[in-house]
């Protein structure tokens, strides 16, 4: 690989400063992101998976939450360098976002067209107002917004909730973005309607060739979405590889315990597998590796030493003590 | 086995005139549940499969006596619910428990732990011959969040201080506490991670085993369904259009928005490839249910008969019902195995 | 079953409880220390008030009266707020007007919160045709001026510190009742509530359980921005002569009483004056700090 990749994040810290202590949010994340490529970023809550969004854009909550290091190298850029204005530039035109609620991402008292006209409206992109009113119905074509010339004078109120994601989605296309992060997008819709944005999200990509992080607890929707996948626990990646391989051999035992405790549709067990006990309390992490309390494969090493993240025989890049041991599958 | 509830046409429609004195009756009633029946044998565990707009959580409300039935009857072991006194309504609350889906919401924030598990026990054991004081509730709390795999300690803490875990764990051993016979499970482990969700649904599945429990799960996930329960009714728009052996249904769903339902689920699974979108357009709204079958604007299968007639629920063997044109005699084995292979 | 059991991670739980405590120390930081700076003495006043004050706030003696305050006239200590047309020490009237002030705002108020949230949990947990009712009373009553109202039960009642405390109570009790029943509104609809139903729980003891505990902020918020309202209440009724008789005395009688020596004697309206305007910011300012304190929204901020 000789050409730089389209977004490289390397050694991403985060931390969060509360009251009762100092949360690493985000402890040294690493991945590297090529056009075209959809990476699922995987966790649970609290990982760090919209902590690491939120650190590439730069939309923290300041002050209680501060990227104190790492790089986040786009377009031959460190966009945690870039000054604020900069940095607006590249959010919404370069980099576009998604998050969890429609509902709270579009303001209830503008219409529709007014708020995907809005990124355009901020560019100057639009000559006339004949001609930002076609920009905005290009846009909202693409994200198959049924009879758009009649939904331009809707307020949100009035669309659907899988409308909405359509909608915020078209906004962060107005620019044409390089890169697509999407934060939980379709948690709050139905199955048929998740299956239609991830469908959107898929032929968009298709389309414009940009990149997508989608940021998601349900490793169902990472098969379906994504190329790549990255496995975060208690603010790290345990696991980082093609969707392929890490699905079908998870290298890492808690990307592994997190498939085997899925209940597998049309076949009804007694038991699920379960993983023991809860994720670490990041205010007081274990000392060691941050899963071995849970792990079925810990060994003593593993309580004193954090694992690096490696790169095994297979290309991939897992976490985990046992690996280096010899123990890959 | 016998039934230990039985549901004979229920309906639910609001903005009508339901026994209060709420005006507004020449307007088109909202359907939140049009016309549903079934049964469910004791100790087994019931599924209810829909989408938001379904009715399934109303259906939950009008099982749990949080709302009436405008229509239709509803009977637990025999008796007629919408027909109980006060002692029959106290009767039935030690009978039937809930676990919600979101644990923080249905534990009271100015409560600790050993209130909130102890509250069933004085409001139903505090008189009579069942007495028991503040020693033995205390005794019985204890014993009911070690069975939910809690430690003690958590008797004293407020629900703020917990894991969701632990607040849906609490929760379940305040339904459990009464010892009923029935628990309605609305998405216990929708709001749960992964790995808790399993702890969850082992937690639920040896006390079935334990007690004899029946179980009503509603939820939106078929895979935890598929997991819980023996039958399956799945919902669209106020009624249902599919209902039968969970397994059966998994294995060969009749119903064309069933199928939907199964192709929309994603499976951790990076060789199964879908083909076909798995469904256009939205749920409608039941203030203005489509002419015909309900399903039919979104039907890739319609027929002209679908917009004119309203199927019936239909019994094409073995048990299940199908409330689908292209279903039932003849055209029965028209119905194609469209799920993907994928185990 | 108990092989089961998940082990539950102990820091989970204790590391919970140790910030609690350090949390509670660390909140001293943020006390409302103007509202008491400027509460203190009233209530001081109010509580000990025979104990501190130097005269008899009813002792006649023409031979001082009229004087400014002493300090003003190298008189010392003598007559620290000056004297009135009777002779009678001003600071010992205005530290027995706080008492006056203190008790009719606090017993007004607290009727008033208790009415209040009765109705309020009444009309917002039943609804249907008693809350209609009961909000158009509210309504009624709330679209006539406090001053008529209390004209009338003056009317009705005579005046006295019973009748203030009545028009007090009867003005306010409607802020509680909209503020509480609205809260109710919202806490009925929270799923701990369906689940009490669902628990056979009575309504009785779900209101006092679940619902009251739940509601009780908002309703102390409204009681402390009301007890400034009430202090200047009770002194406008003491100004149009239906507050407290003599000899007890209240600020707002005092100042009225100053009206014919305004030209000449200042501090005959400036002292009770600046304490009720003292009462007012200081509950005023107290309010403000804890609806930000018992808001779980800003409680992080």
């Amino acid at each position: 690989m000789t050409q730089a990749p389209l977004l490289s994040v390397e050694d991403l810290r985060t931390y969060c400063y509360t009251r009762a202590g100092v949360v690493k949010a985000v402890d040294g994340v690493s991945f590297a992101l090529e056009r075209g490529d959809s990476l699922g970023l995987v966790g649970e809550s609290g990982s760090g998976k919209s902590m690491t969004c939120n650190s590439i854009l730069r939309l923290l909550p300041r002050p209680a939450a501060r990227t104190v290091g790492g790089r986040v190298l786009w377009d031959g850029r460190d966009l945690l360098t870039l000054s604020e204005r900069e940095m607006r530039s590249v959010r919404g035109r370069e980099i576009g976002m998604i998050l969890q609620d429609p509902l709270m991402s579009l303001n209830p008292v503008f219409t529709i067209a007014n708020q995907v006209g809005e990124p355009f409206r901020l560019r100057g992109a639009a000559k006339s107002r004949s001609d930002l009113r076609e920009k905005v119905l290009d846009v909202l074509r693409q994200v198959h917004i049924p009879s758009p010339e009649a939904r331009l004078s809707q307020y949100p109120f009035e669309f659907s909730g899988g409308m909405r994601q359509r909608t915020v989605a078209a906004i962060a296309l107005a620019g044409s973005p390089g890169l697509l992060i999407a934060d939980e997008p379709t948690t709050s819709l139905d199955v048929t309607i998740q299956d239609q944005f991830l469908r959107l999200l898929r032929e968009l990509q298709e389309e414009t060739g940009m990149a997508l992080i989608l940021v998601t607890h349900d490793l169902g929707i990472v098969a379906e979405t994504c190329n790549k996948v990255a496995v975060m626990y208690a603010g790290k990646i345990v696991e980082f590889g093609d969707v392929r391989q890490v699905l079908r051999s998870p290298a890492h035992p808690y990307t592994e315990a997190l498939l085997k405790a899925l209940p597998v549709p049309g076949t009804r067990q007694k038991r699920l597998y379960q993983i023991p006990g809860e994720p670490p309390n990041l205010l007081d992490p274990p000392a060691g590796c941050a899963f071995e309390p849970r792990c079925h494969r810990a060994m003593q090493a593993c309580k004193n030493a954090r694992p690096p993240i490696k790169r095994l025989s297979d290309g991939r890049q897992a976490a985990c003590l046992a690996l280096e041991a010899g123990e890959v599958q | 086995m016998g039934t230990i509830l039985e549901l004979r046409d229920v309906k639910r429609y609001f903005g009508i005139r339901s026994g209060g004195w709420v005006g507004g009756g020449g307007e088109k009633p909202l359907k939140a549940v049009d016309g549903a029946s079934f049964s469910i044998a004791s100790g087994s565990s019931f599924g209810i499969a829909g989408e938001s707009g379904s009715g399934k959580s109303t259906m939950g409300k009008l099982i749990l006596r949080l709302d009436r039935p405008t229509g239709g009857a509803i009977e637990f072991e025999g008796r007629d619910i919408g027909k109980l006194d006060a002692e029959g309504d106290a009767w039935y609350r030690t009978r039937v428990q809930a676990v919600f889906q979101d644990a923080s919401g249905s534990l009271d924030p100015r409560m600790r732990i050993l209130a909130i598990v102890a509250e069933p026990l004085e409001i139903h054991a505090r008189t009579g011959p069942n007495r028991l004081g503040k020693a033995e509730i205390r005794e019985k709390v204890e014993d009911m969040l070690a069975q939910v795999g809690l430690p003690k300690r958590v008797m004293d803490n407020y629900p703020h201080e917990l894991s969701g875990g632990q607040k849906q764990r609490v929760a379940i051993a305040r339904a459990m506490i009464l010892e009923p016979t029935m628990l309605v499970l609305d998405e216990p482990v929708s709001a749960l991670d992964v790995s808790i969700r399993a702890q969850v649904l082992n937690l639920l599945s040896d006390f079935q085993d334990r007690y004899g429990l029946t179980y009503l799960m509603i939820s939106h996930d078929l895979a935890t369904l598929g997991h819980v329960s023996s039958q399956l009714a799945v919902m669209y728009l106020g009624r249902i259009v599919e209902i039968g052996d969970t397994e059966e249904i998994y294995e060969r769903p009749l119903h064309p928005y069933t199928k939907a339902l199964f192709r929309a689920m994603p499976l951790p699974d990076p060789n199964r490839k879908k083909s076909a979108p798995s469904l256009r357009g939205e749920i409608g709204s039941a203030l203005d249910i489509p002419k015909g079958c309900r399903f039919c604007p979104r039907c890739d299968e319609a027929m002209p008969v679908c917009s004119a007639v309203d199927p019936e629920l239909v019994d094409v063997g073995a048990g299940r019902q199908v409330a689908c044109h292209l279903i039932g005699g003849s055209q029965h084995t028209k119905a194609t195995h469209q799920r993907g292979s994928n185990e | 079953m108990t092989e089961h059991h998940v082990d539950m991670p102990a820091e989970n739980l204790s590391a919970e409880a140790g910030p609690r405590r350090a949390a509670f120390f660390r909140t001293l930081g943020d006390w409302p220390i103007l509202p008491i700076i400027l509460l203190l003495p009233i209530i001081l006043f109010g509580v000990f008030g025979p104990l501190i004050s130097p005269y008899d706030p009813s002792a006649v003696n023409p031979a001082v009266a009229l004087r400014p305050p002493s300090w003003l006239t190298g008189d010392g200590l003598a007559h620290l707020f000056g004297t009135d047309y009777l002779g009678r020490d001003v600071f010992s009237r205005v530290i027995a007007g706080a008492r006056a002030s203190l008790l009719v705002s606090f017993f007004g108020v607290g009727i008033a919160g208790i009415v209040g949230i009765t109705v309020g949990l009444i009309s917002g947990y039943f609804g249907g045709w008693l809350d209609t009712v009961l909000m158009r009373l509210v309504d009624i009553q709330m679209s006539m001026p406090a001053i008529l109202l209390a004209l009338l039960i003056s009317a009705a009642l005579g005046s006295g510190l019973v009748t203030v405390i009545a028009v007090i109570a009867i003005v306010f009790w409607t802020n509680y009742a909209r503020v509480v029943r609205a809260e109710t509104l919202s806490v009925k609809s929270r799923d701990y509530v369906a689940m009490a139903r669902v628990l056979g729980c009575p309504d009785v003891r779900l209101i006092r359980r679940h619902i009251l505990p739940n509601v009780i902020d908002s309703a102390l918020v409204v009681a402390s921005l009301q007890l400034g309202a009430a202090v200047m209440l009770e002194a406008s009724l003491s100004f149009l002569g239906l507050g407290v008789q003599p000899p007890a005395v209240a600020w707002g009688k005092m100042i009225a009483e100053s009206k014919l020596y305004l030209a000449t004697a200042w501090w005959l309206p400036f002292f009770p004056g600046v304490a009720l305007v003292v009462t007012v910011l200081g509950t005023n300012m107290f309010g403000d700090w804890l609806r930000d304190k018992l808001d779980p929204r800003l409680r992080n901020t």
